[in-house]
Formats: structure tokens, sequence, C-alpha cells
């Protein structure tokens, strides 16, 4: 990772103890002998202190990733040994869950649904969001803060009983499973919390900028457009990345509004494999690596702006 | 505070090199094209729609044929979907309630298929099921009529390990006690832990704890109801019975291997097939993974059926059948079945060899279904299913079928997972047997 | 300054498709509290607070909100704690540290079903992976999901290893915010590093922690899935929560106002508290509010 996080580790290594140059200025009361010995100590200590940092480093690591790597080994595990074997490391690795993992199961089709349903959701939220939020910061109007707090309020309600409304309501549109109906219950879902982290981020933004490009000639949603929006791409790929998620990762609402398989998305088509009459833990786990694999890739290409955009707009100070 | 400063802006437009607005717009592309695809669906003929719950690989590819021939044959096209056991009958009600409800689907439990008689949204099949001879019990009406039809019995069976029996120099139970001797018998403990289990008896709130969990309470004897609904499980003797059942259950516990309570029908038959347990309770199809995922195995199982502390034998059982709904397209849905019963109910059935255990007594003369290797090769156990279902001295009884008819009340009891949360109460609240009872005949007082 | 027509439409759009979607069933699954329906296809009828009086009465809804509570709070002090501590830790300066950044919040990007997979089969009693590590050891693995405590504690467990990368990216974003020169005052002033937590890490973060813990306590009050999947509200309904029970009663039991009540009742004790919360911690800096 470059960039922020960088940047943000050079601004960190002179604030704590142990790395700075400042803990090198011997105290000038002391006399030389103990100056030494005081260096030697504090050679010591900061040794130790190394120490315990990648102590700690490598049990947040081991904390962190064992488990994704438990399931991913567990999914290569010849099948007759998944049950009996639990070597932390073998070879080779064998393929047969996957194989009747796709053999046995619509796993692209579920794959591609949840890909749609995630880019929907993206796109949507958005676009909606960035209205919303922008309106809610620089239009004048009453109740705007209300406006806002309700948008957590919204939250607060549990999600999956908005599923009964929602298939009723999708009956009577000729929505029921479908996966526009899903789109929307995942926008439900994404718009609140994109809502709230916009606002946060265009209400941090300084109105000074608009309005430079106002004098020379822009009207506001030209201004909105081509000042505000590139200048927050920070903050719209930390929505887009949260709205990602919670799409992805949905099973409430795919379990509830979703029936036929054609239509399923992948966690609920992994959960169904589970309560079947036989146990299939090898095509299971392969299932779930499958799920997490794609994850991964994405995450490598938007950590940094995620980071960026919630130390930038979302969580001000 | 917080003013953003964007030192790579470039990041913004450049993501997977598109330009934002490419990016948008392909996107919209893609969700437009993959959302249309379902509205196709409608073709022109007619479409049924068929929700399986029998998810095996053989079974889903045995219906698949089928369906491919008679669309090749009629034009009728079949959208197949797939739930697992557990759940099916919830997606089952939750189309009917989103206004698409499926034509066609395999139920596993009479609890099931009254729950829509009860709503109305079922079509008889009287027509076609008395065109032949039942086993015990499987021509089952309500109001009348037949309401699905039976491919199976699904009874439960108490499975046991031959070669364990014989290590250890042990008999099939002829009581309860016995059974608990020989479950403890054969227990390996790993310090306080059981590391091989006595037996498995599930005990999460399911259906497959309702279906399995119950051979030695019947076979105690215990009624649910009385012969005017009366609940009656607490009362005079039937509390004294139930006690005896719950006692044991209780001693039983101590002999089964961790996780009972997160137990369902896979478990049953994977804690057995690997060898972490003596006992387990299932149906047939617990032999095909025996051979499936160790065939060693597949030689070393007997079966008996659940016995009661003195002597009386009882299994519990669950239809699995076929049903239509009443949509506008049930003629068509009525037609198909008779097709797929008359041309590939065989096939079907073999396609989980021993778990199809025949309700219908004209199979047991079929040459093909016969002749299948798998069910020559396991005839011994067959015909012990077989005896089970045409003996008197075995009773066959199940908690959605209790009382003295079929009705919707235990059905209520059955979905509402009464009676395994009378067993958790015991074994894992260690409550009293008879607070537990008393508890269980309350709750369902309230439900029905 | 005239507001611009186009801004005004887009934003008054966007509220109408957003109303929709979201106060439209909100609104619906409220009055839906009011009514009852005698099976899963019964017309609906008028009832009145019954489901209300109904549910309050019932020991099990006390018991699932008490659950729910006790779940909620022990794993937001969890990923809160263990957050802003492998913040710390991560906001050091060490060979590797971008990579190690990004391996601690992988768990965060994963699905919530396939999180509870993972635990399942590490956990469990018979093939898991802690069985054979503790028998190594010659320990006998308890059977988690039998006690009320172990099964609560692998819910905490499972939600704190999940959800705590989001207090971390948060907290490690927050960090950023506290100017180097207070640590360097402090220095001077001979504050030592647990006294500069206290008196500068700690107020510095509290904006940040005042968010994440609101969100992650809407969150984590809410849960449904990971409560499902994992334990089903067992052993014992000791594990069952007000979101588990609304869905047991409208999906299992098919009483759709009764489940309705339940979220309605949890919906006004979650707003209820996060005012409360929000009186005490506000959000806002008003000095920025125009």
């Amino acid at each position: 990772m470059t960039g922020n996080a960088e940047r943000s580790s050079t601004v960190s290594d002179t604030r704590f103890p142990g790395q700075g140059p400042i803990r090198h200025q011997p105290s000038p009361q002391r006399p030389e002998g103990a100056a030494r010995e005081g260096q030697s100590r504090k050679l010591f200590k900061k040794t130790a202190a190394k120490i315990g940092l990648y102590a700690a480093v490598i049990a947040i690591c081991v904390y962190s990733f064992f488990p994704i790597y438990w399931m991913m080994i567990s999914s290569v595990r010849p099948m007759e040994r998944l049950f009996l074997d639990s070597s932390l490391v073998f070879w080779p690795p064998d393929f047969a869950s996957y194989t009747s993992l796709f053999q046995q199961t619509n796993y692209l089709v579920n794959f591609m649904n949840s890909v749609l349903m995630a880019v929907g959701t993206i796109v949507v939220s958005l676009v909606l969001s960035a209205f919303i939020a922008y309106g809610a910061t620089r239009l004048r109007f009453r109740g705007k803060t209300t406006l806002v707090a309700s948008m957590l309020f919204a939250y607060m309600f549990p999600p999956l009983m908005l599923a009964i409304p929602m298939a009723a309501a999708f009956r009577w549109a000729g929505l029921t499973d479908s996966l526009w109906g899903l789109l929307i219950a995942h926008l439900a879902i994404s718009l609140p919390l994109a809502v709230w982290l916009l606002w946060g981020f265009f209400k941090a933004m300084p109105f000074d900028l608009e309005e430079a490009a106002m004098v020379d000639g822009c009207s506001q949603f030209e201004a909105f457009v081509k000042v505000v929006l590139p200048l927050s791409a920070p903050g719209l790929i930390t929505v887009g990345i949260f709205s990602f998620l919670l799409s992805w990762a949905d099973y409430v609402f795919a379990l509830i509004l979703i029936m036929s398989d054609q239509q399923k998305t992948l966690p609920v088509a992994l959960a169904s494999l589970l309560g079947a009459h036989d146990l299939r833990w090898g095509e299971v786990l392969a299932g779930a690596s499958l799920i997490a694999l794609p994850l991964f890739v994405i995450f490598i290409f938007c950590y940094r702006y995620f980071v960026a955009g919630l130390s930038a707009g979302a969580l001000k100070g | 505070m917080g003013i953003y400063i964007p030192g790579d802006k470039k990041a913004g437009t450049g993501l997977f090199g598109l330009t934002r607005r490419n990016f948008l717009v392909s996107s919209a592309a893609v969700i437009g094209t993959g959302l249309a695809a379902p509205a196709v669906r409608a073709q022109s003929g007619v479409t049924l729609r068929f929700l399986n719950n029998e998810t095996s690989a053989a079974s889903q590819a045995a219906l698949r044929n089928a369906c491919d021939e008679y669309e090749a044959k009629t034009g009728v096209k079949i959208i197949i979907d797939s739930s697992p056991i557990s759940g099916s009958m919830e997606k089952a009600m939750a189309a009917i309630n989103g206004g698409q409800p499926y034509d066609l689907m395999t139920a596993s439990f009479i609890a099931t298929v009254l729950e829509f008689v009860h709503a109305g949204v079922l079509v008889p099949l009287t027509d076609m099921v008395k065109r032949y001879d039942w086993g015990r019990g499987a021509a089952w009406d309500y109001e009348g009529e037949n309401w699905y039809y039976p491919f199976d019995y699904n009874l439960v069976m108490n499975y046991y390990r031959k070669d364990l029996y014989a290590e250890k120099g042990l008999k099939i139970p002829e009581t309860s006690d016995q059974f608990l001797e020989n479950c403890r018998a054969l227990t390996v403990l790993d310090g306080s832990n059981v590391d091989v289990g006595g037996c498995v008896v599930p005990l999460a709130s399911d259906s497959a704890t309702n279906w399995a969990a119950f051979g030695n309470m019947f076979a105690e004897g215990v009624e649910l109801f009385d012969g005017d609904w009366n609940v009656v499980l607490d009362q005079g003797e039937n509390a004294d019975r139930a006690k005896r059942f719950l006692d044991l259950y209780a001693e039983l516990y101590k002999t089964m291997p961790p996780g009972m309570n997160t137990v369902s029908f896979a478990q049953l038959m994977s804690l057995f097939a690997t060898g972490k347990s003596a006992h387990t309770l299932y149906s047939g199809r617990l032999v095909e993974a025996l051979e499936a995922t160790n065939p060693e195995l597949a030689d070393k199982y007997g079966v008996f059926a659940s016995p009661g502390s003195s002597g009386g034998k009882a299994l519990s059982y669950a239809f699995d059948g076929f049903c239509v709904f009443k949509t506008p397209q049930s003629e068509e849905a009525l037609k198909f079945l008779q097709w797929f019963v008359d041309e590939h109910y065989v096939d079907w059935l073999l396609s989980a060899w021993m778990n199809n255990h025949p309700a219908r007594m004209d199979i047991y003369e079929n040459e093909r279904w016969k002749s299948h290797p798998m069910i020559q090769k396991h005839w011994e156990t067959m015909m012990t299913m077989k005896s089970f279902i045409e003996s008197d001295d075995v009773v066959i009884k199940a908690i959605d079928t209790s009382g003295p008819s079929i009705d919707i009340r235990p059905c209520t009891v059955f979905n509402a997972n009464v009676m395994p949360e009378m067993l958790q109460q015991k074994a894992l609240g260690n409550a009293p047997s008879a607070d537990c009872i008393a508890a269980a005949a309350q709750r369902i007082r309230s439900l029905i | 300054m005239a507001q611009d027509w186009r801004i005004v439409t887009l934003f008054i759009g966007s509220i109408l498709v957003l109303g929709a979607i979201i106060g439209g069933p909100l609104v619906y699954a409220i009055m839906l509290s009011f009514y009852s329906a005698k099976s899963f296809v019964g017309e609906l009828q008028w009832v009145g607070l019954a489901n209300y009086a109904k549910a309050i009465q019932d020991p099990l809804f006390w018991q699932s909100f008490a659950n729910g509570l006790m779940i909620a709070l022990s794993a937001i002090f969890l990923q809160v704690v263990l957050g802003v501590g492998i913040a710390l830790v991560l906001n050091r300066r060490f060979f590797g540290q971008s990579v190690v950044r990004a391996v601690s919040i992988l768990p965060y990007f994963l699905p919530t079903v396939v999180a509870c997979l993972i635990a399942q089969w590490i956990l469990d009693p018979n093939y898991g992976l802690l069985k054979s590590l503790l028998a190594s050891f010659g320990i006998g693995i308890a059977d988690w999901s039998s006690q009320a405590f172990t099964a609560r504690g692998t819910i905490v467990l499972v939600s704190v290893w999940l959800w705590t990368p989001f207090v971390v990216t948060c907290v490690l974003a927050g960090l950023q915010t506290i100017p180097t020169q207070l640590y360097e005052a402090a220095r001077v002033d001979g504050a030592g590093p647990w006294r500069q937590f206290w008196h500068i890490t700690l107020p510095g973060l509290r904006s940040v922690l005042v968010v994440v813990i609101l969100l992650r306590g809407i969150w984590m009050f809410n849960k449904f899935d990971l409560i499902w999947l994992l334990t089903k509200g067992g052993p014992l309904n000791q594990t069952e929560t007000l979101p588990t029970l609304a869905y047991r009663k409208s999906f299992l039991e098919f009483n759709l106002g009764g489940g309705a009540a339940v979220a309605t009742i949890s919906f006004l004790i979650l707003a209820g508290v996060m005012l409360i919360y929000l009186r005490l911690f506000p959000i806002d800096d008003t000095k920025q509010e125009r």
C-alpha cells in the first residue's frame, strides 16, 4: 500500500516514543556515566519494544488471516481426508470439491447475480446519495438536520422486517422473485449510510471552491459535477465500497425475496448447500473461498481509497 | 478540520482504466441486460414451476431428464428450483405470498402438506392415488381427499455397527434399557468428553428432530391427544410414559458425541459414516451415504426398530411425496404428474435407491426396481424395512400425525417445534422430566 | 445566491425515491403490527394494539431483549477495545506495515455467511480444528452450541473477528487527525506513553469513536443473519434476540402482525437509546453548520 497509508506512517513515526530522534537526546542534567548507562538501557528497552511490536504484529496477522487460510486450505483437501486431517500444509491440492461445486450448483449464475446486484447498488446508491447529500448541505430549507438524522433512524428498524412489506409491494409491482426487487432492497440498506457518509464529506468541503467556479460562469449544477464530485472521489469510493459490501454480503433480503435457483445470489446459494440431506463441507468451503477471492482482489485495488475516504470526510474530527 | 486536499485525484477517474463516465455507462448496460433476462421467460406455451427438495445429484438429474423428455414430447416447459429440505416449506409459502406459487413440489412432511391444504392452496390427487395399493398409512386422506402422491416412507430406523456389536458381544436391544446399555458399552471417552458416541438423537429445533427423535417415545406408548383432541401428554399414564422416555433421553444424551444441539439431517448421517457414533437414526439414505463416503461400513451396519421400556417397538416416519398447487395451470401440472408417475416413477425411486423405500406396494414386484444392483446388494435391509410397514408388532407413528385422525393440530405442534424444545429442556436445561412435559403440554394447548 | 433548479429537482427526486424504498416499507411494516392473520395466506384483520400487548407479556420477548443487549454490548465493547489496540499497533512504523494493515482488514470484506461457515468449520465439536488442536494438549472441547455462555460467546467472537477491522480503519484514520505537536509537547512535559494515550490519543479519537460506536451499536443490535446462521436462537432461546424473534414469528409461525410488533418495539427502544446517546455525545461540531 502506498499513498496515504505511507504518508500516515511517516507522520506517525515521529509521534511515538521508540523511534523519534527525540529519544536520542540525553538529559542534560545527568552525569556522563549515567547517560551512557541510560543509553544502553534505552537500547535494551528499544529492542524489547521492537520485539513486542513485531510479536503484536504477527499476532494480528495470524488472528486476521488464519481462519481465512484454514477455509481455503480445507477447500483443496482431498474429500476423504477432510474430516480426519488437520495438517496446516499439504501437497498436492485436490480441486475435487470445486469440480463438484460447479457440477451440482449454478455457481456461475449465482456469481453473476451477485455481481449485478453489487454493481447496481454501487451505481444507484452513489448517484442518489450524492444528490441528496449535496442538497442537504447546500440547499436552504428547513429540517436539514432532521433529514440527515432520519437516515440513521431508518437504519434502526430491523432490516429483515422491511423485507415483508417489500415482498408485498413487489408482488403488486410484478417484481416477485426478481433481481430488480432485490436491487431495490439492497438500495434500502445502502442508501442511508451512503447519504450519511457523503453528507459528512460535502459538509467538510469548503464552499469557496464552488463559489469560485460559479463566479467563473458555471451554474451550481455544473459546479457540483465539475468541482465537487471530482474533489469528492475518495468519499465516493468509500461509499461505493460500503454499498458493495452491503450488497455482496446480503443474506437476509436475498433469502426472503428470491426464490428461483436462477436468481439466487451467492450467500443464499452457499447457505442452502448446508441445509441439504448430505453434508457437503468440501463444496461449502470451496464456495466460500470463491466468494472471498474476488473481494480480496477488489480490496487490493480499493483499500487505500477506502481509508482515504474515511479519514477525509466521513469521520472528520 | 477535515478539509481534504485530494492528492491522488487521478485515482477516481482511472479505476480499472475506465473514465468514470464510461464505467457508469457500461455497468448500467450490464445491469440492464442481466436484469432483463428473466422477463423473457414467458415463452409461448405452458411453463410449470417445480420446487424440488430432493437435492442429491442423482435425484436432480433424474427429475431434469424426465422434464426435458416431457418438454420434447408436449412442449410444456418445466422450471425446477431446488431447496434443501430444511426451508422448502417456507420457500413454497413465500412463493404463494409473492403471488407466484409453484405448480408442483416435493413435500417431506404431512405437517407441510396439511399446512397447505388448510390454506386451500392444493389440488387433490385422489384419483391418481386411488389407482394403486399403498402401504400402511400412505394413502391417508383429509376431508375425503388425497393431497399428495407419496414416493417413500422415510422410516426412521436405528442403525447399529455389526462389527462393534460383535466385538463387545452385544445383542440387538429388545427394550430401551438394553438399548441404553449398548450405547453405554460402545461409547468411547476421551477424558471427560465423548470421542465416539454410543448413539445420536437429534436435538435442534427443526424438522429433523421432529422426524427422528421420538421413536422411543412412541414405543413407550405416549399419546399427545386423546380421541377428542384433548391434550393428554401430561395426564395420567401418558405423563408416566413420557417421563420414562425423557429420563431415557437424558441418559442417552450422556453417550452422544458433542454438538447434538446443531445436528440436522446431514450430521445424523455423517456422524455414523465417519465412525463418530455407533448408532444413529435415519432412513435408507444412510446406506447410500455409507456406500458413497465410507464403503467399508456399508457391509457392517444393521437396523432395528426403536424399543420401549417394556419391549414395544416403534418407528417414526414421514412420507415424501408430490403435491400440486392450485394455480391457473393446475390441469397441466396434474397431467405432468400423471405422466411422471406412469413413466418415470421407478427412475425417480432409483435415483435414491435406498432412501426411496416404496410406499406403493406394486413396486416391490417391479423387475427393474428389484434388479437395481444396489437394491440387490442391500436386499436384506430393504426387506426388513418392508417388514416394518407390514408387521403389526411395530408401531408406526409421527408427531405430525398424532391424534385420532389426520388433522392440522398436530401439524402445528410439529411446525412450532414443541417436542424438540421439550427435549432441550431436559438435555440442555436439566429440568425435571415432569416439568418439561407439563411445559410442552401447556404450549400445545396454547397453540391449538 | 439563487438555487439551481436542476440541483433542487434532482435532490427532491432522489429524496422521493429514497422515501419510497425505505419510508414506504417502514410505514407498511409498522402498520402490519396492528393487524393479524389466521394462516399464512389469511386475510388481515385489524386488532389494534393486541400484538403489542401479546409481545410485551411474553417472557420470551424480554429474554430476547436482554440477550440482544448483552450480545450487542459485549461485542461493541470488545470491537472498540481491540480495534483501538490494533490500530495503535498498526500506526507504529514496522517492516511490512502496509501489507499487515491490508491483511488486518480482510475479515471485514467477508460476507457474514462465509464468516459463519468458517466459524462452524473450525469450532465443529467432532471434526473441527479447535477440537484436534485442544486434543493435542489433552484438553477436551466444550460443546459450544449447547451452553448459553459459549453460544453467546461464539456469536460475540465471530462478530468481533468480522467487524473489528471497521473500527481499526476508522481509528487509524482518526489517529492521523491528531496533531503531532500535542505528543511532542506532552513528551517535553515528561508524560509517558500511557498518559499520552489517556490525555491525547483517546480525546483525539473521541469524535471517531462516537460515530463508530453509534454505527456498530445500530448494526449489532439489529444483527440477524449472524445469529440465525450460528445458533438459530438456541440453546433454549439463550441467544434469541429481538430480530430473530421477529423472524421466527413472521416466517416460522406465520404471525406477520406479531413479528412486526416485535420489530417496531425493537425500533422504538433502539431509537430512544440512540437519541439519548446523541444528546450525550453530539456528533456535530456546530461551528461548521452554516
